[in-house]
């Protein structure tokens, strides 16, 4: 909302605050100024009148000007296409600066030029309120402007100071200029002058008819004005509708958005002889295309509020006019318009129309439902000041509101305990009455407050304390903790979990990421092992690109990799952990691991590439954080992945009989999605969910063996038919003293026949109670030898 | 017979032996040569059962013994010494060689703030609590005092799945989540978590960013207990002569609601570029709980009030690291992220 300083001015006594001043006030109150604008920025300005043009010899569109400033006359080159003998124009002076930029003597194809004749544009007027023609040459001053004058800008209506107000939706009501002076008045003590006028009528009229059939549109105010005339706008209001940012176009439509910058309350005026019918009715369930003042036609709905004469929209209520019943110069005969539209309707048809207008965004806003008449009878009253006329109507009035005024209870005590402050009865009243809030006092703590009809936004005693601390200022809130029962703080049992997670990666070099969460559709179908449930699409993406909530996190984890591969980074780790979600409201936490090209040892003296055995290691690494028992766990090779992952090199993780986990080297025919080259590219990606949600025993103490271990080695040849896994569980199953069964060489190749491997096993046997006895041992030895040739039919090296 | 000059004799001749040999292999030879069972020295033994003074000679014949053994020992000793320098010498490496790769990775500065946010206000006896980022209407709009078609809200902004279900446009959702959980009791909460809009991404818009919601309830909350709270933890975040500063504004689910100013860090208010020359950075959105809130939640607003905020992540990480772009966040160049190394800052 621009606010003029200048029409301001003539509502509230302003003088001798500086426009800084009154925005630093307003936007410590709520109302937050954006910008400080002058509508021209230019200096050493004169009028003048061009006393002769001539050609310039050596250009097709440079002209040689003598100007009369009256103090001299100056030779000034001029390239305006309407430049011409005994035109009146704007001079800038040699040491003028418009917008920002000098003007100086100089010479121009070789003949000398002091000045430049000016357009608007070059005084820092938006093109967007000007003609074409005012753009494309210099601006063409009135016979009656004054040669010599000095004070051009304020001769051209362009001294004029404005605020540019970034409005919250909850203060609409200063989408009025009488509110905001109201509010400037409050705000610095000054006297408000907003003027009201009588009703004024000269003849009654018997037959029109203005009626609402719909429960959003519960007023409808009108007038009937005869005999007017269309003509040019004055330029007082010319002025005032360009620093308020409006365009002009004629005396009426111009009044109607003077009438609507002033109160906030939108107006329409019909030709009253285009009207089929003598009504004007309003309906919301008309079905039609309707061509507006635009000249575009819209399909109006059911739900649309259209004012209707003989069942045909004249208007599209409260967004824009239609063509058929438009104003134009040779209208005689109008009918005013002011009706009250609900937001909600206005809201809903303009965003899906795409429509919107001044008077829209008001009423999409709420607008004051009390002030109908008071509107009229000022645009009547500012009619008679622009146009001639013959008769006016009465109003005509529909109106199903209920007017009483809102009435609040409230306290002293309450506006304290709400702020934290120490404001006395008096201190509060005089904020309210400033900010024209009437009081009826109760007793010397409870009041109550009629709120003004305008403030569309106050509703409650929570809404007035925030009227008396914003008017006030917030240094009188004590800076006080608050005091309550003492708690322990904490991070939820999910968060700490995902914490340890997050650090133990860290502490083992993997960078930690993150991605958007909305992806592309191709994206979002690349992994899915993990997680095969339907992804879920946004309704109305802004882009294709962020069209599907991603459901994997491996996509993304990979598109990270992507860039840092494109920018030359090789060899490093990354995870990110994130929710996913999928259709059926189901919300899980996700990790995702990848290791991309070598490890590295003392730089790159010794590198090898990263494994699955490498994605392995971090993968128990993180299921011991969490104690979970190995025998629970299942490493199964993936059958059916869609080439997702290395068929013979991946696994699926099972625990306790639910997918877990998936990791493995990527499948070759993936890597072209992520332009990855040769590097070696391992990935994980884990349900945190699911690891987060199981139980697992919690630290206990037992007792640790005083007597020696003992050790004994295996080494065999066994067909790679049995997974290790296997042989070690089972050997381990020989007897409660082993302790622990590890594998200390592996070797396939030369000597080993087709599908066998070699294997040693290292095997630790502990006593608790006492040493072990060399018979004990023997046995033991025997039963493990007899369960590996048994079950495995292996071949002892040796 | 004078055996004290045939000790003498023996023992100059032992170390003169010993002064031309060097090897350890000598150096046992001739410890043996004189001091093993048949050795030089050890058969002088032989003679004491012809000696009167059995002690004098046993005297003797030991000082004989220590001296040689002793000057042998010490001999050995040496060589041996220098024979593990010569070793050790020949075991030298480069100490400027580089060392192992045992670098702790780095977090994008995204988590660290949210991290370290938390912890501040865990300090302060919050708990912390996560809310879904996909939810319904109800939680994000209706609960928070924003039914349909109000002038606040704006379809344009959320992102829907459809009529009902939607990503959550703000964490003040949370809000509504943590009181229906905690059934009427005080509420001491902070809420981290990612939220979304449809919004162009650019320099300071992402249509993906993340807020942490505070939110306190209890009998006695006022504006002031916010400001407190919010100026300790700007204080811990930023530098601890922070100041904070209200400015009026608008949320549907506060009244009165504030815009939070600190006092500029890096200027100390003087007016710098950070601050725009003002002095005051805009940092968050605050207020205190709407009674319509507190009453469609099941808190009766005469006995309960509270207070809220929502902080921007991204917006603090910016301030705090002095990053120019919110989309860095997002594009995870290790590059950035490397910068980020220190795990704990002063």
């Amino acid at each position: 909302m621009l606010v003029s300083l200048k029409e301001i001015s003539k509502y509230v006594d302003i003088s001798s605050l500086t426009a800084e001043e009154i925005a630093s006030r307003l936007t410590f109150s709520g109302i937050e100024v954006e910008e400080i604008k002058k509508s021209a920025d230019a200096t050493n300005l004169i009028i003048g009148q061009v006393i002769d043009c001539k050609n310039h010899p050596d250009s097709d569109h440079l002209h040689l000007c003598k100007v009369d400033i009256g103090e001299a006359i100056l030779d000034i080159v001029c390239g305006a296409p309407n430049v011409r003998k005994n035109l009146k124009v704007i001079v800038a002076l040699p040491g003028a600066v418009l917008a920002g930029k000098t003007i100086n003597k100089g010479m121009i194809r070789g003949y000398e030029s002091n000045g430049m004749l000016c357009a608007l544009n070059e005084l820092g007027v938006d093109p967007k309120y000007l003609r074409k023609e005012q753009v494309e040459g210099i601006e063409e001053l009135n016979e009656d402007a004054k040669i010599g004058n000095r004070d051009v800008l304020s001769y051209l209506g362009l001294d004029d100071t404005i605020l540019d107000l970034s409005l919250l939706a909850n203060r609409s009501d200063c989408y009025s200029l009488y509110n905001v002076a109201r509010e400037i008045g409050a705000l610095f003590n000054r006297k408000v002058n907003i003027p009201a006028y009588e009703e004024f009528h000269n003849y009654e009229e018997n037959e029109f008819v203005v009626s609402s059939l719909s429960d959003s549109a519960k007023s409808f105010y009108a007038k009937i004005v005869k005999g007017i005339k269309i003509k040019e706008s004055p330029k007082w209001l010319k002025d005032v509708l360009q620093s308020e940012g409006i365009r002009s176009i004629d005396n009426i439509v111009d009044l109607g958005n003077y009438v609507m910058l002033l109160t906030g309350q939108p107006i329409h005026c019909y030709d009253y002889d285009k009207l089929p019918k003598k009504e004007l009715i309003i309906k919301d369930n008309i079905e039609e295309d309707f061509i507006a003042l635009d000249e575009k036609t819209y399909h109006i709905q059911k739900g649309d509020l259209c004012v209707c004469s003989d069942n045909k929209t004249m208007c599209l209520g409260g967004i824009m006019g239609g063509r058929d019943s438009e104003i134009s110069s040779n209208s005689k005969n109008i009918v005013i318009e002011v009706a009250n539209f609900n937001f909600a309707s206005i809201r809903k048809t303009s965003s899906r129309l795409g429509l919107s207008s001044d008077s829209s965004l008001r009423f999409s806003k709420g607008i004051n439902k009390d002030q109908s008449e008071d509107v009229l009878n000022l645009f009547v009253h500012l009619l008679s000041e622009l146009s001639s006329f013959d008769k006016v109507s009465q109003t005509l009035v529909y109106d199903k509101f209920n007017h009483e005024k809102k009435l609040i209870d409230c306290s002293l005590t309450y506006i304290n305990k709400r702020l934290g402050s120490e404001f006395n009865y008096n201190e509060v009243k005089e904020v309210l009455s400033l900010l024209n809030f009437e009081i009826i006092d109760i007793d010397n703590d409870n009041f109550k407050s009629i709120v003004p009809s305008y403030r569309i936004d106050v509703d409650g005693k929570a809404d007035l304390s925030e009227e008396i601390i914003r008017y006030k200022g917030f240094d009188y809130i004590k800076n006080e903790l608050p005091v309550m029962e003492t708690t322990v703080g904490s991070v939820s049992t999910l968060r700490e979990k995902e914490r340890l997670i997050e650090s133990y990666l860290l502490n083992n070099n993997f960078y930690e990421t993150l991605s958007y969460t909305l992806i592309n559709e191709k994206d979002n179908s690349l992994f899915n092992f993990i997680n095969k449930n339907e992804g879920i699409v946004i309704s109305n993406p802004l882009t294709e690109d962020h069209k599907f909530i991603r459901k994997n996190l491996l996509t993304s984890l990979l598109r990270t990799l992507e860039y840092n591969i494109n920018h030359k980074e090789s060899d490093f780790k990354i995870f990110e952990i994130s929710n996913v979600y999928s259709k059926g409201d189901k919300e899980e936490i996700h990790l995702a691991l990848a290791l991309c090209g070598n490890k590295h040892i003392q730089e790159r003296i010794v590198s090898s590439s990263y494994s699955y055995f490498d994605m392995k290691g971090y993968f128990e690494g993180i299921l011991n954080l969490f104690n979970i028992d190995s025998n629970r766990i299942k490493f199964n090779l993936i059958k059916d992945n869609d080439e997702e992952f290395h068929p013979n090199r991946s696994a699926e993780v099972i625990l306790d009989g639910k997918r877990l986990a998936v990791l493995g080297d990527i499948h070759p025919l993936k890597r072209n999605e992520f332009s990855l080259k040769k590097e070696s590219c391992v990935l994980l990606e884990m349900n945190l969910s699911l690891l987060f949600n199981t139980r697992s025993a919690n630290n206990k103490f037992s007792e640790i063996s005083k007597f020696p271990k003992v050790k004994r080695d295996y080494a065999f040849i066994v067909s790679e038919d049995y997974p290790y896994l296997n042989i070690k569980n089972e050997v381990k199953k020989c007897s409660s003293l082993i302790k622990e069964v590890s594998l200390f060489d592996i070797y396939k190749g030369e000597n080993i026949k087709e599908n066998h491997v070699s294997l040693a096993l290292s095997v630790t046997l502990e006593k608790i109670d006492s040493t072990l006895k060399e018979d004990e041992i023997v046995s033991l030895d025997n039963k493990i030898k007899e369960t590996l040739l048994n079950k495995f039919k292996v071949e002892f090296r040796g | 017979m004078d055996y004290s000059l045939e000790f003498e004799k023996l023992k100059t001749k032992a170390l003169e032996e010993l002064k031309n040999i060097v090897s350890l292999k000598d150096l046992t030879d001739l410890k043996n040569k004189y001091l093993a069972k048949k050795g030089e020295i050890s058969l002088m033994m032989n003679h004491i059962r012809e000696v009167e003074d059995k002690k004098a000679f046993g005297e003797l014949y030991n000082a004989c013994r220590k001296s040689v053994e002793e000057a042998i020992d010490l001999k050995i000793k040496e060589e041996e010494k220098r024979k593990l320098n010569e070793d050790l010498k020949k075991e030298k490496i480069d100490i400027t060689l580089p060392g192992n790769n045992y670098q702790r990775g780095v977090a994008n500065p995204f988590f660290k703030v949210i991290n370290e946010i938390e912890d501040i206000f865990v300090g302060m006896g919050y708990s912390v609590e996560n809310g879904p980022e996909v939810d319904y209407d109800k939680y994000v709009f209706e609960l928070l005092n924003i039914p349909h078609d109000h002038p606040a809200r704006d379809m344009q902004d959320t992102l829907y799945i459809d009529n009902n279900l939607l990503l959550r446009s703000h964490t003040s959702s949370v809000q509504a989540h943590v009181m229906e959980k905690a059934k009427g009791k005080p509420i001491k909460v902070i809420c981290p978590g990612k939220t979304y809009r449809r919004d162009d991404d650019d320099m300071t818009h992402s249509h993906q960013f993340a807020q942490v919601e505070g939110l306190v309830i209890d009998k006695n909350i006022n504006l002031g207990n916010l400001k407190a709270t919010l100026e300790l933890f700007a204080q811990k975040m930023f530098s601890k002569d922070t100041k904070v500063r209200f400015r009026s504004s608008f949320f549907p689910f506060t009244e009165p609601s504030v815009e939070v100013d600190i006092s500029c860090f890096n200027c100390k208010g003087k007016g710098c570029s950070l601050c725009k020359g003002t002095g005051w950075i805009e940092i968050l959105g605050a207020g205190m709980v709407h009674p319509n809130v507190l009453k469609m939640s099941g808190y009766d607003p005469e006995i309960y009030s509270g207070f809220a905020f929502g902080i921007g992540i991204e917006r603090v990480a910016m301030l705090k690291y002095g990053i120019d772009d919110i989309r860095r966040f997002y594009q995870n160049d290790l590059r950035f992220i490397k910068e980020f190394k220190k795990v704990k800052e002063d």
